[in-house]
């Protein structure tokens, strides 16, 4: 706290500079309200997810600096492999064959130069599956948890605002929910109201809010009376200017962290589900789907069929997992 | 010295009888009531340093607060202005805000750490109806010059700002809405000491160029020594010793008063009546006794000293809530005359 930096006298050159800087800030808050509302607008209106296909790019573009870290001159895996997901799944499926074609080839032919992941009991592409696959599991995952992220992170904060009552149901609720095991309670609903996507997203967000819920409030509660809010109140900051403008950004870092480990949470119920049948309906292309089809062939040894959207979804979440680690770490 | 008026005839800010209670509730839900702040009146007049000293727990900081209405308050009446704000809702009081502002003893928590300094400023421009970047931009550089800074500090990240020069920022960032009363909590205990008189000898500027009133609470008695006009020396929610700053420091009467004024070793004034010792520690289950709440840490402590106390004058505009300092002045060793 004791630094200075060298420069401290006289030099007026850097206050144009730093002010871009400043606003470049808050352009960037505008982007990403704006893609939530985007992405909102998606879920309930497009069913081609052509938007969300928008969405996914500015993001893409968002993020695209973030893989060279300028500080330590390395590239960041972790968002170098991400960012080859996502545009897996944004273009990759231009390149690929058709994944609902039936007999490519002969049926459960193994992994050869042209057909690069061999193909499954019907004959199909499993290379062009899984390539598509990314595209509905990746948009799952990022759209539950984002809409996650947007129900229970304002819930949270306001939770620790109001207090009192609204406090206890608030968390009561979310304990309810939290007391079924995740995929059960995702079981449950799907059983009850049938699979489709949107369905599947919405189920997903819904059994996730409860973390950022309670994830924001125990992160705001330390800050909610600390003197920099007192400090707004003094400038005659209405409470809500308060809670969007100090107390959420500093929240931001701790609900980020999740959102990752969360988006590979959704990819995980989505696949599960789909294991059991509860998933999105044949033949589309999705990860966990395609496991499953394939495990009764592993014991003939042919395991070409699941290992390589096992491997999938095993990248994904494990390059989710590593992005939150450093986005908790900070670097 | 007296109570200086402002412009419109009266002080600026009139507390009486405040009251606070806290109350919380354990896990089988019983209330308990810790009263912070127990019936405490002063007033403030322009250009006026009032000071409240006194150890942590006391209460001092709460009063600060419910006069700035950023706690509830749970008796009691304050004027500002001419004007009883504890009943005004919160909707209409904003944009009085702008007349009563605050100086947070710690700097470094006082700014939001991902704001830049420049933006934690603005938010204290619209107060005072600046509407443009560029006004907005000339009153933070005015600001940030009057405090002895170079304007482009304000750029950087509060973690990027040494402790002083933070502290500095902050006064600048009060000053913006051109208050008329300036709250300063403890405005130099978190600096190294080789600042404290710089921060000290600002406000003393500030407050001269500008007219303020100000309410300093601190712990520091040097610090309150050299800013203060009148002093009121508070222990568990009670003002024991008020007066003029040489009334309570070269003549205190309380024993509390002289105990903190001997432990605090001050080299000036000279004090009269014997030295105190304070034994043991603040404790909050005296805070409900009728009586005096010293008794067990009072080395003149007697019978009726359970007896509640009233403030009372033992010359003009000193204020002192001790039975014997007014009645049996030698027997607890001080001289017999105010």
């Amino acid at each position: 706290m004791s630094v200075v930096s060298p420069r401290a006298s006289g030099s007026s050159a850097p206050v144009g500079r730093r002010r871009l800087i400043d606003s470049a800030r808050s352009s960037r808050l505008v982007v990403a309200v704006a893609t939530a509302v985007i992405l909102v607008v998606a879920l309930v209106w497009d069913p081609d997810w052509r938007a969300l296909r928008v969405v996914v790019s500015v993001l893409a573009i968002l993020v695209a600096p973030a893989v060279w870290d300028s500080q330590r001159r390395v590239i960041r895996p972790a968002v170098a492999v991400m960012l080859a997901l996502i545009l897996m799944a944004l273009i990759g499926p231009l390149f690929t064959r058709d994944p609902l074609m039936l007999s490519v080839g002969e049926s459960l032919t193994g992994p050869s130069g042209d057909l690069w992941f061999g193909t499954d009991q019907f004959g199909r592409d499993i290379f062009a599956r899984v390539i598509h696959g990314a595209r509905l599991d990746l948009g799952v995952g990022f759209s539950a948890a984002a809409l996650a992220v947007i129900v229970g992170m304002p819930l949270g904060a306001l939770a620790v605002f109001r207090g009192g009552l609204f406090d206890s149901v608030l968390l009561r609720i979310s304990e309810a929910f939290q007391s079924f095991p995740t995929l059960l309670l995702a079981l449950g609903i799907v059983a009850a109201v049938g699979p489709s996507i949107p369905i599947l997203i919405f189920i997903i967000a819904i059994v996730n809010v409860p973390v950022y819920l309670r994830l924001t409030r125990s992160a705001v509660a330390p800050i909610v009376n600390a003197d920099f809010v007192l400090a707004a109140r003094c400038a005659g900051q209405r409470e809500l200017t308060i809670l969007f403008r100090h107390i959420l950004p500093n929240v931001r870092q701790v609900v980020l962290a999740q959102f990752s480990v969360n988006v590979a949470w959704a990819i995980q119920i989505l696949a599960a589900l789909s294991f059991v049948g509860l998933g999105v309906p044949v033949p589309t292309p999705e990860w966990g789907a395609m496991v499953r089809e394939g495990y009764e062939q592993l014991v003939y040894g042919r395991w070409w069929v699941s290992v390589f959207p096992g491997v999938a979804i095993l990248t994904t979440i494990l390059t989710l997992n590593q992005l939150s680690d450093r986005v908790r770490h900070g670097t | 010295m007296s109570t200086q008026t402002s412009p419109n005839g009266g002080p600026v800010v009139e507390v009486r009888e405040l009251v606070k209670d806290y109350v919380t509730r354990d896990a089988r839900l019983r209330q308990h009531i810790a009263r912070a702040v127990d019936g405490v009146s002063f007033e403030i007049g322009a250009g006026e340093t009032f000071a409240i000293v006194g150890e942590s727990g006391s209460g001092k900081t709460t009063v600060g607060r419910v006069l700035l209405k950023l706690t509830s308050a749970t008796d009691g009446t304050v004027t500002f202005r001419g004007d009883e704000i504890l009943d005004i809702k919160e909707r209409h009081f904003r944009p009085e805000r702008r007349h009563m502002q605050m100086v947070f003893q710690d700097p470094l928590a006082a700014f939001d750490p991902q704001a830049t300094i420049r933006s934690s400023l603005r938010e204290f421009t619209r107060l005072s109806g600046i509407e443009t970047r560029l006004e907005q931009n000339e009153a933070i550089a005015r600001a940030v010059r009057s405090v002895g800074l170079e304007p482009d500090i304000v750029d950087r990240r509060p973690s990027q700002v040494s402790g002083g020069q933070l502290q500095r920022l902050s006064i600048a960032r009060s000053l913006l809405p051109e208050p008329e009363l300036l709250f300063l909590d403890e405005p130099t205990s978190s600096l190294d000491v080789s600042i404290r008189g710089q921060i000290v000898n600002l406000l003393l500027d500030l407050q001269e160029s500008n007219d303020l009133a100000y309410l300093l609470v601190a712990h520091d008695l040097r610090v309150v020594y050299a800013m203060a006009h009148r002093v009121a020396v508070m222990y568990l929610g009670q003002f024991v010793e008020v007066g003029a700053r040489d009334q309570v420091y070269a003549n205190a009467r309380h024993p509390y008063t002289r105990g903190l004024l001997e432990a605090a070793e001050l080299d000036e004034p000279p004090r009269r009546g014997d030295p105190v010792r304070l034994v043991g520690e603040i404790s909050e289950e005296a805070a409900t006794k009728p009586g005096c709440r010293l008794t067990l840490r009072c080395p003149y402590a007697v019978e009726r000293c359970e007896e509640p106390q009233p403030l009372r004058e033992t010359s003009a505009g000193h204020l002192v809530r001790c039975w014997r300092a007014v009645e049996q002045p030698v027997e607890i060793g001080l001289p017999p005359d105010d």
